[in-house]
């Protein structure tokens, strides 16, 4: 059992890990923006990089957030009718959900593979504004990002199948942001 | 591929969506399983590369670039103390007044709105502060649970607005616009919630009993008192007159709101890294709630409409030849009824895509329809049994309130906004009057 | 809706365009099916509705779509002749000229075979229309332009980033409000047809022909090829001439929209750049035209192509 525990333990840590250097992106965007309204506001000489590379930040925000907000249970769901079912009854939607999900990601993520593969080999580039960057860095962050989010799933569907089998565990999902209110 | 009835791929996508949210699915998760399951089963094996497109067209988008960044603003200012400070500025104005500070509850959550693009912020931060406060001077519990909620749902409404982002995102509208269309209507309705207060507490002044003698104030303490308003009015008008002056998109006055947000905050001594990192991760977490709800919802529509039942209601409204007007009657009486169980992100998700080419073709302004869209959202905010409002009053409101009197403080809320959204539908200037002024 | 006999093939075509072109869609639907009795139908999408425009080769090959309607310049970055099939500034400066470019002069045998690489097959051409710059204060020259922020992407934003003139990127649904209140004070994203249907002459009215390039791009349609090897040899004759149908009516539409607005000068004051700046526009697009040519081989003929032809016109000396 105290394996089982550690696995969990490792698992969550790698997720919070990810979210806590992901998170910087967020003061990184507004940095690069304020930059960006400066520069052309005041001084007249837009980049021609402000924006774009603030629209890449964000998306490897968004899309690397994933398995951090699922650590954290912050996937929103209705509990209307999920929230009337006992302890069991709970755990085998659970079981039953992340399983089929985990079917999806595991589909998501041979999909993205090839996208981030095909962009690298011929090198593809943006042809959005004249600074045209490379695209395959943050078309990599897909594959990634659902790699991270199937791990972090496996921990939650072995959690559903303890929780059916009645097999306790301690769950080390103390919320660990803390909130300074 | 299977040549099926538009009803019957209807029946069968939504059908197991609803199924898999009942089980306890997050939306997101029962959003891409009916989505990839419907797209392998119906569309064939390229249906499945849709997923990968929405995610990366959900990613490769600077309108939503706001979205983070708003969200960061509305956390920093929550944990910022500017709550405490405008609370004891409307207590030393307004408390000599019967009802006098819910009326300054919702002024106060009037100005939190021009300042946040969520509606958690005041909600949550009045819901500290200010409920504690009043229950001790006598206000009726439920007249001040359902003020305090009622005001907070006007974060969304009154801009800037994250929900009017994503709006803006999937049915291709000017966010500029659209914060322009959803301002007065926000005033109107912080009006009728005032007018109601007042009235309720003439009525009957032991729903909100004006301050005992001893907390009197002279009217230099009451002038003193203003200087509250300095640093959030200047951060509403920093926001606000970026976008409507021309300095900088919607997008980059989100950075502006955000850079500004930890500059207040920094002014009143209370940024430190436990604060920063609180907000940095809080941020992430809902970005990624938020995200891959739309990347999962983008799918789930994307297919929908690529097997070619996108028409369905198109053909509903031809074949039992319904007028404009019931039309539009029957999208809001569906915002409402959707509302009392899901979020409101997948109400639009689901929705909006199917709804406003049809508004469009109809002839009326999709602007104004986007206004009625977001009006009704803060209903759902407010109906019972799912609100996110209802939530945040019940995880910070004392043991003596019940969830039962939660439920029913919200009631005579829902009524008012529901009377505001009647106005907009029969006055559509309300909304209209200033985009068209601006712009 | 009725009921479709089994055998019905039904394709998905996906343009670039958005609703402006629904009439034109529906005569595409309707003469397809007319023509094939039923057995071959089309089911349209809007730009943005399944795939992104910059990803329609892609999602060609992956048979996600049957058929992209699209501009070579959204995937430069995955099919490097785009940029030159979309239009390079100076290449051509009418309709008839840039046809003859493709049809005749080789370029669309070389566009062909760089899509078959890409395992898309070309099947369609159209002759897009006046790509122009609309401004918030009148242009008289290129130096008014240095003090301005222009939204322009691909080679446009590159000829101008070599005058030194500063160009934003946006997204086209916020150019309205970006052009009212002044962030931007000048676009190039259409001729005066589609600035109309953006409601953009609201926020800027001055309207400046630069001479650069006419048509401003030319539209490229792809087909899955597994799709097109199986319909029989009577649907892809049906299915070529629809799109060419649907091609010429864009066309057509965008031409005597922007031609009616240009006589009635009622939304827009209508100006050109003096001869002076076009010709020092065309100079600096030299510099682009050889970069493209840099990038392969296939590229470089097909510029040689182009400085043939510029020299057979007497635009450019040897
Ligand atoms: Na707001
Ligand atoms: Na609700």
């Amino acid at each position: 059992m105290s394996r089982v525990n550690r696995y969990l333990r490792v698992q969550d840590g790698l997720s919070d890990w990810v979210g806590k250097t992901i998170s910087w992106l967020t003061l990184g965007m507004i940095g690069i923006l304020l930059f960006e309204v400066v520069a052309r506001y005041f001084l007249n000489a837009p980049t021609i990089w402000g924006n774009e590379l603030t629209t890449m930040f964000f998306g490897a925000l968004s899309i690397l957030s994933g398995s951090y907000t699922l650590r954290h249970h912050g996937h929103v769901r209705s509990d209307v009718v999920y929230g009337l079912l006992p302890p069991r009854g709970r755990a085998f939607c659970d079981l039953v959900v992340f399983g089929l999900g985990l079917v999806v990601l595991v589909i998501f993520f041979k999909l993205a593979i090839e996208f981030a593969y095909t962009s690298w080999r011929m090198g593809e580039f943006s042809n959005q504004s004249v600074w045209r960057p490379p695209l395959y860095p943050i078309k990599s962050t897909i594959a990634i990002a659902v790699g991270l989010l199937i791990l972090q799933s496996l921990a939650e569907l072995l959690r559903a199948v303890l929780r059916l089998f009645g097999v306790a565990y301690d769950d080390p999902r103390d919320d660990a942001i803390d909130d300074p209110a | 591929m299977a040549n099926l009835e538009p009803l019957t791929i209807t029946g069968i996508m939504f059908f197991s969506m609803l199924v898999l949210m009942a089980m306890g699915a997050p939306l997101a998760w029962a959003l891409m399983i009916s989505g990839m399951g419907s797209a392998y089963i119906m569309f064939g094996n390229g249906g499945l590369d849709l997923l990968l497109a929405s995610a990366y067209s959900t990613m490769d988008n600077f309108l939503l670039v706001a979205l983070p960044l708003f969200i960061f603003m509305g956390l920093v200012l929550e944990r910022s103390g500017v709550t405490d400070d405008l609370f004891e500025m409307i207590h030393k104005l307004m408390g000599r007044l019967p009802g006098g500070l819910g009326v300054g509850t919702v002024l106060i959550c009037a100005l939190i709105a021009a300042m946040a693009g969520v509606s958690g912020a005041a909600t949550v931060s009045l819901g500290i502060i200010a409920l504690p406060a009043m229950l001790k001077r006598g206000y009726h519990k439920r007249l001040v649970t359902g003020t305090i909620m009622a005001g907070g749902a006007l974060g969304f409404l009154i801009p800037p607005s994250v929900l009017m982002i994503v709006y803006a995102f999937l049915a291709r509208e000017s966010v500029g616009k659209l914060f322009a269309a959803g301002l007065m209507p926000g005033l109107m309705l912080a009006s009728i919630y005032m007018i109601y207060i007042l009235i309720r507490c003439r009525i009957d002044p032991s729903l909100g009993p004006p301050a005992p003698e001893q907390e009197r104030f002279t009217p230099r303490e009451k002038l003193l008192a203003l200087r509250h308003l300095v640093a959030p009015g200047i951060l509403v008008f920093a926001v606000l007159g970026c976008i409507i002056g021309g300095i900088t998109s919607p997008s980059e006055a989100s950075a502006v709101g955000a850079g500004g947000a930890l500059l207040i905050a920094a002014l009143r001594g209370n940024v430190s890294w436990r604060l920063l990192r609180y907000v940095m991760l809080s941020t992430t977490k809902i970005t990624g709630m938020l995200l891959w709800i739309a990347i999962a919802a983008v799918f789930f529509s994307k297919i929908y409409m690529g097997l070619g039942a996108g028409m369905i209601l198109t053909e509903m409204i031809q074949d039992y030849s319904l007028s404009p007007y019931t039309v539009i009657i029957f999208m809001l009486l569906s915002f409402f009824l959707l509302g009392m169980f899901l979020d409101d992100f997948a109400i639009l998700f689901i929705t909006i895509p199917l709804y406003v080419p049809i508004v469009n073709d109809l002839g009326f302004d999709t602007t104004w329809f986007a206004v009625l869209f977001i009006l009704s959202m803060q209903s759902a905010y407010l109906t019972p049994p799912f609100g996110y409002n209802l939530f945040y009053m019940r995880s910070v409101a004392p043991k003596d309130i019940t969830i039962t009197d939660i439920y029913r403080s919200a009631l005579p809320f829902v009524a008012l906004q529901l009377t505001g959204l009647a106005l907009i539908v029969a006055f559509p200037s309300i909304a209209l009057w200033l985009p068209n002024k601006l712009f | 809706s009725q009921a479709v006999a089994a055998d019905t093939v039904r394709l998905r075509f996906h343009t670039f365009y958005g609703t402006e072109m629904d009439s034109i869609a529906q005569e595409f639907q309707d003469s397809v099916e007319e023509a094939s009795d039923g057995s071959l139908r089309i089911q349209y999408f809007h730009g943005g509705e399944l795939v992104d425009s910059d990803q329609f080769v892609d999602a060609v090959k992956r048979g996600t779509i049957d058929i992209g309607y699209g501009v070579g310049s959204y995937w430069p970055g995955q099919v490097n002749i785009g940029n030159i099939e979309a239009g390079l500034p100076g290449a051509w400066v009418n309709t008839e000229e840039a046809r003859d470019i493709f049809e005749n002069q080789g370029l669309n045998d070389l566009a062909r075979e760089a899509y078959a690489e890409k395992g898309v097959k070309l099947i369609g051409r159209g002759y897009g229309s006046n790509y122009d710059l609309l401004t918030r204060e009148p242009v008289e020259s290129l130096d008014d332009l240095k003090s301005m922020r222009i939204r322009a992407t691909g080679q446009v934003a590159e000829v101008l980033q070599e005058f030194d003139i500063p160009t934003v990127f946006l997204p086209a649904q916020e150019l309205y409000v970006a052009l009212s209140t002044g962030v931007i004070d000048g676009v190039v994203y259409g001729g005066p047809v589609e600035y109309e249907q953006l409601k953009l002459h609201e926020a800027a009215d001055n309207y400046t022909f630069m001479n650069m390039l006419n048509p401003g791009w030319i539209e490229t349609a792809i087909v899955n090829q597994d799709t097109w090897k199986n319909l029989s040899d009577e649907h892809q004759t049906i299915l070529r001439e629809g799109i060419a149908q649907y091609a010429d009516g864009i066309h057509e539409w965008l031409e005597e929209g922007n031609q009616r607005l240009i006589e009635e000068g009622e939304l827009f004051n209508f100006a050109s750049l003096p001869d002076a700046d076009a010709k020092r526009l065309t100079e600096a697009a030299q510099s682009i035209w050889q970069d493209e040519a840099d990038k392969s081989e296939r590229n470089a003929k097909a510029v040689d192509i182009l400085i043939d032809n510029a020299v057979k016109q007497g635009r450019l000396s040897e």
